[in-house]
């Protein structure tokens, strides 16, 4: 932010210094006074006359979008900016949320009637109150999922990973098109049920007008996530990430079990996915393998990037960012990739740490001298200096 | 002195977060052996590598027969007339003794004199004719020494920087490396000798330097140095 | 069952189609092990590079020789070499501005490497998408962006016959088979001539071996890397030509399946290893053939991403070993 004119800086400066000193209230009544501004979002149009391109961005789907993406990027964020590790394959397991959600909800109908060899499928009343049963089987299959993939490939080379994880990406995709006994293949899986709270007298339903409760619902996941991985990062895990993102070899020579920790990364980011694909899945009530294709798992990189790697507000910025700048600007929307494309090689260049960094990450990133040292010869890149 | 092919002025490096030289000074004649000796992490490789232009230095200026060179690259160093042989050889394993000969020469221009100084070298080193199909990285210790040496002499440098060609040969391989250098220097390059074996360098050089943590603590003629008590002590292993 | 027999069936032409395919992964397999061997980086964008030269085939022969029917003899070998060049060209430049714009600034901070992966996806997104804008409606910072490709696919006339020429073994070959192998073995002999005979092939080799030596013996790293990448993408571009001639068509997309399958092909033969970018892709080809007939051709993909995570996993130095550019 090299162009701030120096008042701003100045009183940027003081602002910053009251928080200093009046941590962790300061942060506190700042992220609660966040918090209250996003619920209320969406209620805004109704109290206020708002100019219209406020009211598209403060719309219960743009918000919903929002929060989905937010959640997608906090999972990633645990992969790419905790533990190090580039994931190009993260949309597998959003994929395998949301099949997971309409398989178990029934709404795929694969054949239960052997001898016909028809798709008869099962009606599917009362599975309500399943959607939370299901949300702990999809975080489950998740992580299992996750757990297969990163065991084998976690102690390759970064590149590498980021490689296997993209065709991981891919095959599941392809898996989903091409096993249309299942999946229902490229035609999807319709009619996947809402779904609702019914406790005691309390009784919330969601359905297909209910963008604003679904955006809400997608709020709570977000708040609960960013709490409890706030909370990983700061504890021994947290430690353990940093150790290994600095230099594995020297983690692993401290006792840090470095496959262990990058596993915990990876299944952590894997159910975060789960739980956001199961919510998709029952939100838009359709799914097709189209919809889990490698760009999307850019799209929610490129969110953690801009955000900033390693912060956990970064990752909500970015993410809201990278869903409201085409609802800003409808034009926009066609040139989305382009410009995302561009972001990231930008940002790469000349702002590392993103929108909202992590004090801690912006260091390692920034590069440098004191990286070399870290890291010796073969972390940097072909270095010729002139 | 004779006229100054090196001159190095209040040079300050930094690798990674420590300052390790701090302030060097040190010139070298045409003609002369000057070398540098001092321990572990003294700031002789750094200021070599500096030199070369491998190492950017933080402040201070280093001059090439009096032209500023700390901003160019190391190609361009090369090209002047400058060639270091690296510390622990360096050979390039999967290439040919001859290839990495060529190599040496890589920044020249000029194809006659190329044979010539494949004769020289060779003539300097025989055992590098016999090998010069073999994969340098096949070859033994001490002729990875002589091909790297050799190598460095392909370029036809007017200034000869070695980075302790002593280290890990056997004492009488040793003494065959320093009769070659002494060779060369008679055929008339100028040599910049560093070497944690003071006892062969100081014997070889006209003056000397001796380094510690990043800055010069004495300098002197070699023979000087080499009856100098503290040198003694600390680098001859002599109580 | 239905394997051994798919297989038994098809085994020759699955064998030519995996031969024909293998080439034309190996010629884009050699940038990305160039590449690595040089900078230990995977390009990423290099799936784009390759992209670039079928579109410049989709003008050369639609547009500026204007053919509308198979080519014989000599006016079939001038439109192909006068096709090849430009194509060549423009892969290599862009490979040459991915390096500087997506890299160089990363290499100068010395980054850590995720910051060259990212750098890489985000070329890759914005080189895609910029030809998939460029269909004449649309402008990009006010300037109006020349009608190129644009989002939908783009037929690719024939430029050799697809009729049969001979038989071997009963299976029948066409002159664009022949003409991808050929020109494949051509180019690979040249790049093998180039890396191992020639200075420049030496300053590559000594870069890849070892930078700071190198630069030591007077080779400049920079310019050695930007001739990777222009020789790297040289190579996809040619590669770019003979897909065209193969499969007449291009989109804006279409680099990714080959790209990452040429990765593939890079890997298992070792990379950084040019010699086994060569065979890794023969065999990857011939892999994803005979896995076809196997199986149903939906599933071709799902097999080279299998390969693909198998080898990483197995055997991650790939067949021949991982060294420098050798």
């Amino acid at each position: 932010m090299a162009g701030t004119a120096p008042g701003l800086k100045a009183v940027r400066g003081s602002i910053r210094r009251w928080i200093d000193g009046h941590r962790p209230w300061s942060t506190l009544l700042l992220y609660g006074a966040l918090l209250v501004l996003a619920v209320i979002l969406p209620l805004l149009p109704s109290w206020f006359a708002l100019p219209t391109w406020f009211e598209r961005i403060v719309s219960g789907s743009a918000l919903g979008r929002v929060a989905l993406f937010a959640l997608f990027a906090l999972g990633l964020n645990v992969v790419v900016g905790f533990a190090g590790l580039l994931d190009l394959g993260y949309v597998a397991f959003w994929a395998i949320g949301a099949y997971a959600a309409a398989i178990g909800t029934g709404a795929a109908r694969f054949s239960l009637d052997y001898r016909s060899g028809r798709a008869v499928g099962v009606a599917a009343p009362g599975w309500h109150m399943w959607m939370w049963l299901l949300l702990a089987g999809a975080i489950f299959i998740a992580v299992i999922a996750g757990v297969l993939l990163g065991s084998p490939t976690l102690r390759l080379r970064g590149d590498y990973l980021a490689i296997v994880t993209l065709g991981f990406g891919e095959i599941v995709r392809l898996t989903a098109n091409n096993l249309d006994t299942v999946t229902g293949g490229p035609q999807g899986i319709t009619s996947i049920p809402h779904p609702a709270i019914h406790v005691a007298s309390v009784n919330i339903v969601w359905g297909v007008l209910t963008d604003v409760k679904y955006y809400w619902l997608l709020l709570f996941f977000v708040v609960l996530w960013a709490v409890a991985i706030s909370a990983l990062n700061r504890s021994r895990i947290g430690r353990a990430w940093v150790a290994i993102r600095e230099d594995e070899v020297a983690a692993a020579a401290m006792g840090v079990p470095v496959i262990r920790m990058k596993l915990a990364a990876f299944a952590i980011g894997a159910c975060t996915a789960g739980v956001a694909g199961v919510i998709y899945a029952e939100q838009v009530n359709f799914i097709n393998p189209p919809t889990f294709d490698i760009l999307q798992s850019i799209l929610i990189l490129s969110m953690v990037v801009i955000g900033g790697m390693g912060s956990i507000p970064g990752a909500i910025l970015g993410a809201s960012v990278v869903v409201l700048l085409p609802e800003l600007f409808r034009e926009f929307d066609e040139y989305r990739f382009l410009v995302f494309g561009v972001a990231l090689v930008v940002v790469m260049a000349f702002r590392p740490q993103g929108l909202w960094p992590s004090k801690r990450r912006a260091l390692e990133l920034k590069g440098g001298l004191a990286e070399e040292m870290l890291r010796g010869k073969e972390e940097t890149v072909g270095s010729e200096s002139a | 002195m004779t006229e100054v092919v090196l001159e190095v002025e209040n040079l300050h490096v930094r690798y990674g977060g420590i300052e390790a030289v701090k302030g060097i000074s040190l010139a070298v004649g045409e003609g002369e052996i000057v070398t540098l000796i001092g321990g572990n992490g003294a700031g002789k490789t750094t200021t070599l590598k500096t030199i070369s232009g491998v190492k950017r230095p933080e402040s201070g200026q280093i001059r090439f027969r009096g032209q500023p060179i700390q901003s160019k690259a190391a190609h361009e160093i090369v090209a002047l007339g400058v060639c270091q042989v690296p510390e622990g050889r360096k050979i390039f394993p999967r290439m040919t003794v001859y290839e990495n000969l060529e190599m040496g020469a890589y920044g020249r221009r000029d194809g006659a004199g190329f044979d010539e100084d494949f004769e020289r070298v060779f003539a300097l080193f025989p055992v590098l004719k016999e090998r010069s199909e073999q994969p340098g990285g096949t070859l033994s210790g001490g002729e990875q020494q002589m091909l790297a040496i050799g190598r460095g002499l392909m370029s036809r440098p007017r200034l000869l920087m070695l980075d302790e060609p002593s280290l890990g040969l056997a004492p009488l391989l040793v003494e065959r490396i320093y009769e070659l250098l002494r060779e060369i220097h008679r055929q008339g390059t100028t040599i910049l000798l560093v070497e944690q074996n003071a006892h062969m360098a100081l014997n070889l050089a006209d003056r000397g330097y001796v380094l510690e943590s990043g800055t010069i603590a004495l300098e002197d003629r070699a023979d000087a140095l080499l009856g100098n008590d503290a040198v003694r002590r600390a680098y001859l292993g002599e109580e | 069952m239905r394997c051994a027999n798919g297989l038994i069936d098809q085994f020759w032409a699955q064998t030519r189609n995996g031969i024909t395919l293998g080439a034309i992964y190996a010629m884009i397999a050699i940038g990305y092990t160039m590449v690595y061997g040089v900078l230990q980086l995977i390009n990423f964008a290099h799936s784009e590079v390759f992209m670039v030269a079928t579109v410049v085939s989709l003008y050369a022969f639609r547009d500026w020789y204007g053919v509308t029917e198979p080519l014989t003899g000599g006016t079939l070998l001038l439109v192909l070499l006068i096709t090849l060049i430009p194509a060549m060209i423009a892969s290599g430049l862009t490979a040459v501005a991915i390096e500087r714009l997506a890299y160089r600034p990363l290499r100068r901070r010395r980054a850590p490497r995720l910051s060259f992966l990212i750098s890489a996806i985000g070329a890759s997104l914005s080189i895609q998408y910029l030809f998939n804008l460029m269909d004449g409606n649309h402008s990009l910072l006010f300037i109006p962006l020349p009608n190129v490709l644009g989002a939908a696919p783009q037929e690719i006339p024939d430029v050799v016959s697809s009729k049969p020429l001979f038989s071997i073994f009963g299976t029948p070959w066409n002159g664009q088979q022949l003409l991808v192998i050929a020109v494949a073995v051509l180019m690979m002999i040249i790049l093998d001539l180039l890396v191992r005979r020639t200075k420049l092939g030496r300053g590559i080799r000594a870069v890849a071996q070892d930078p700071e030596t190198a630069s030591l013996m007077g080779v400049s790293i920079d310019r050695i890397i930007v001739v990777t990448f222009l020789i790297g993408g040289a190579m996809a571009g040619a590669a770019g030509v003979l897909y065209s001639v193969r499969f007449h068509f291009t989109q804006w997309n279409i680099g990714f399946l080959p790209g990452i399958k040429a990765f593939t092909a890079a890997v298992l033969g070792g990379i950084g290893n040019i010699r086994g970018a060569m065979l890794g892709g023969l065999l990857l080809g011939m892999v994803e053939a005979y896995g076809v007939a196997c199986t149903a051709p939906q599933w071709a993909d799902v097999i080279s991403f299998g390969v693909l995570v198998a080898v990483l996993m197995f055997r991650p130095t790939g067949i021949l070993g991982e060294r420098g550019v050798a």
